[in-house]
């Protein structure tokens, strides 16, 4: 690279003070968009499997299903210990552990009633309720009570009910017997999201008495990692240890090859066409329960990607001919560069170099915007009870932009800029000196 | 040897399908260190020769050595590289280089390649330079900030700057007052004596053609005069075009 031909590039660019602007400016807001898109579906997965994880208690799981003698399929793990014992094997780090059982109850309380589901988890030693509510009324002691029951602030509002009021709970045991139950109002918590709102938690060992299971089982393990991203790898790494163990484990693999169907929803609907003896195991990550949300991101991806090219097609006609006005304003100076030794190839450089650091500048500043931008629109804030509050982060938006995605955009912008100049830069290398020099402007 | 035999040189240009004569088969030779002068009138070639000789123009028949070598059948890069190596260009508007100051105008031919002059003794040759043409204080200055006079001082420094054998200046005068004008031919021939470089340039001037130590006059592209410190050296072209006026 010459030196001195690429400090002209960088001075030619500044000669046409307002041109540059308007170009670096049309490239800027195609990257700010493109940049804004890609951030949002980066955040958009992320926000889901968080939201989800929180849901469910975790970002891998373990499952157990097994058929009653009436031939009723449960959900129910009986004996954990192999299952920690496999864990153990597998040689992958947790954060923590969350056994877990679950059904839907209708709430009751002075007249008022409501369904929802109630989710029953050893309260006293779990370390996430404490880390992710926040209590508007009630007690942190409380929550030792044997029937516990900690409800967001909309449900306690709904049913009109206090800390210490007792609430009757309608449900049905895992066989299908009716069944009712008693929950002393712990502790009511802030809907920090869609999801916290929908949440409702109990004693684990009551919930299991309530429902037919014994003091030591339960439904389902959540797996709490320390980054979501690592779920695949345990998970699979924990499938060929169950494995090992000679637990029966239903295929992960199992998926349709068009993407109508999540990893998850495969698998349910391989257990309603098959018949097995014992517990049989499910395992499964956040992702396989959200590959779908995966399409969506690839679809705003694709679209983003679409966007760009479209709109710098448009932008970088208007380089091409920017370029090519600006080779015939520079015509003599083209003519005396050649007469003075400037090979061919250098004149042409020299109109890259300049269009390289016209895209370069554009694109940075592209992505400053997009970063004020994105910042600016995280302080927006959404409805606790909006659905959009699943793709949110705490009812706010939240933008990750991948590292590789933004250096792609900034080649594809460099790539489209120089094929754009690349023929007015050629047609000023091929001037014939003499013609150039003799060019009156 | 001469530095430059321009040895039978035509030119024609096209404009549509009229071919338009620009040199008629014209011969002349050049002595290194000569302070030459190609005079004529508007349309009379002196620019084509220029060009040339400057190699920035094939001819159309006809050959032209330089410093011995035939620059017949060279490719554009080594014609580019022969003019960097060999050649200093003067141009009537000044064609320096906008975006560059004095200093950077002058030292730019240095950054295209290999010259004679070595690296380590650049800096000092442009500053000498620079102090040649009376533009020390007007180092950091970009082209728009100079004067006319100014402005064509840094081009000889510029064309001076990689030491070579020949300057070709093109109506160097023709967009300055006669003082000032009279001041770069002085400063021309100055650095001719100094350095002995081989100056050729082009004017229609009679005051600036009389300092020349040897003059070429053209007339419809073809030579009507040439004559070396006062000695006709070749009058042929003459005869013809007297007769053909």
């Amino acid at each position: 690279m010459n030196v001195v031909l690429l400090r002209i590039a960088a001075r030619n660019l500044m000669r046409q003070r307002k041109r540059t602007m308007l170009l670096a400016g049309a490239i800027a807001f195609g990257i700010m968009i493109v940049t804004i898109i890609n951030g949002f579906a980066g955040s958009f997965v992320k926000n889901i499997s968080d939201n989800f994880s929180y849901l469910m208690g975790g970002h891998v799981f373990v499952s157990g299903s097994e058929y009653t003698p009436s031939g009723k399929r449960i959900s129910i793990i009986r004996d954990d210990s192999v299952i920690m014992q496999a864990l153990e094997d597998s040689g992958q780090k947790w954060v923590s552990l969350q056994k877990t059982s679950q059904t839907i109850a209708t709430l009751i309380f002075e007249g008022k009633s409501m369904q929802q589901t109630l989710t029953g988890i050893d309260l006293s030693h779990s370390g996430m309720i404490k880390e992710r509510l926040a209590l508007v009324d009630g007690n942190w002691d409380n929550i030792s009570w044997p029937n516990a029951i900690i409800i967001s602030q909309s449900i306690a509002k709904k049913l009109n009910v206090l800390p210490g009021d007792v609430l009757v709970a309608q449900l049905q045991t895992i066989t299908g017997q009716n069944n009712v139950g008693e929950f002393r109002v712990a502790a009511i918590t802030i809907d920090s999201s869609f999801v916290g709102s929908m949440m409702t938690y109990v004693q684990l060992e009551y919930l299991n008495s309530l429902i037919g299971l014994g003091k030591n089982e339960y439904m389902s393990l959540g797996i709490m990692l320390e980054r979501l991203e690592k779920s695949g790898p345990f998970a699979n790494a924990l499938y060929t240890s169950m494995k090992g163990m000679g637990l029966n484990l239903f295929d992960r693999s199992t998926k349709k090859e068009d993407g109508s169907m999540t990893p998850f929803q495969a698998m349910l609907l391989e257990q309603k066409t098959e018949q097995w003896t014992g517990t049989k195991y499910r395992l499964y990550t956040i992702d396989d329960v959200l590959a779908q949300a995966q399409q969506i991101v690839v679809a705003l991806d694709t679209g983003s990607t679409v966007v760009l090219i479209v709109l710098f097609a448009i932008v970088m006609i208007g380089i091409s001919n920017t370029f090519r006005m600006a080779m015939y304003e520079r015509i003599r100076e083209i003519g005396t560069m050649r007469a003075i030794g400037v090979q061919r190839n250098e004149i042409r450089s020299m109109f890259l170099y300049e269009a390289l650091l016209l895209a370069l500048a554009g694109a940075i500043a592209g992505i400053i915007l997009a970063l004020i931008a994105m910042g600016l629109l995280t302080f927006i804030s959404f409805d606790p009870l909006s659905p959009v509050f699943l793709i949110l982060k705490r009812g706010h938006f939240s933008f990750y932009v991948p590292p590789l995605r933004a250096i792609g955009n900034i080649l594809l912008i460099a790539v489209l800029t120089l094929v754009a100049v690349y023929a007015p830069a050629n047609a000023a290398a091929k001037l014939p000196p003499a013609e150039a020099l003799r060019t009156v402007k | 040897m001469p530095i430059i035999q321009v040895i039978d040189v035509k030119k024609d240009y096209y404009l549509g399908n009229v071919v338009v004569p620009a040199l008629r088969g014209i011969s002349f030779s050049i002595e290194r260190g000569d302070f030459v002068s190609i005079a004529g009138p508007s349309g009379s070639g002196k620019s084509t020769i220029l060009n040339i000789i400057g190699l920035i123009d094939v001819p159309t028949s006809g050959e032209l050595i330089i410093d011995g070598k035939n620059t017949k059948g060279l490719s554009d890069k080594e014609l580019t590289r022969f003019r960097h190596e060999i050649l200093g260009f003067i141009f009537q508007s000044f064609n320096l280089i906008p975006v560059l100051n004095v200093y950077e105008n002058i030292e730019f031919p240095l950054l295209l390649g290999k010259t004679q002059v070595p690296k380590s003794e650049w800096k000092s040759w442009i500053e000498f330079l620079i102090g040649e043409v009376g533009l020390t204080e007007w180092r950091n200055h970009k082209p728009n900030e100079l004067s006319g006079g100014q402005r064509q001082r840094v081009a000889i420094a510029r064309a001076l700057v990689t030491k070579p054998s020949i300057v070709l200046a093109d109506e160097p005068t023709a967009n300055l007052d006669s003082t000032t004008g009279e001041q770069i031919i002085d400063l021309m021939k100055k650095i001719n004596r100094e350095l002995e470089t081989t100056f050729i340039f082009s004017t229609h001037d009679a005051k600036i053609v009389n300092i020349a130590d040897h003059v070429i006059r053209l007339r419809d592209g073809m030579v009507i005069e040439n004559r070396r410190s006062g000695e006709d050296i070749f009058e042929e072209n003459a005869f013809t075009a007297s007769a053909e006026n």
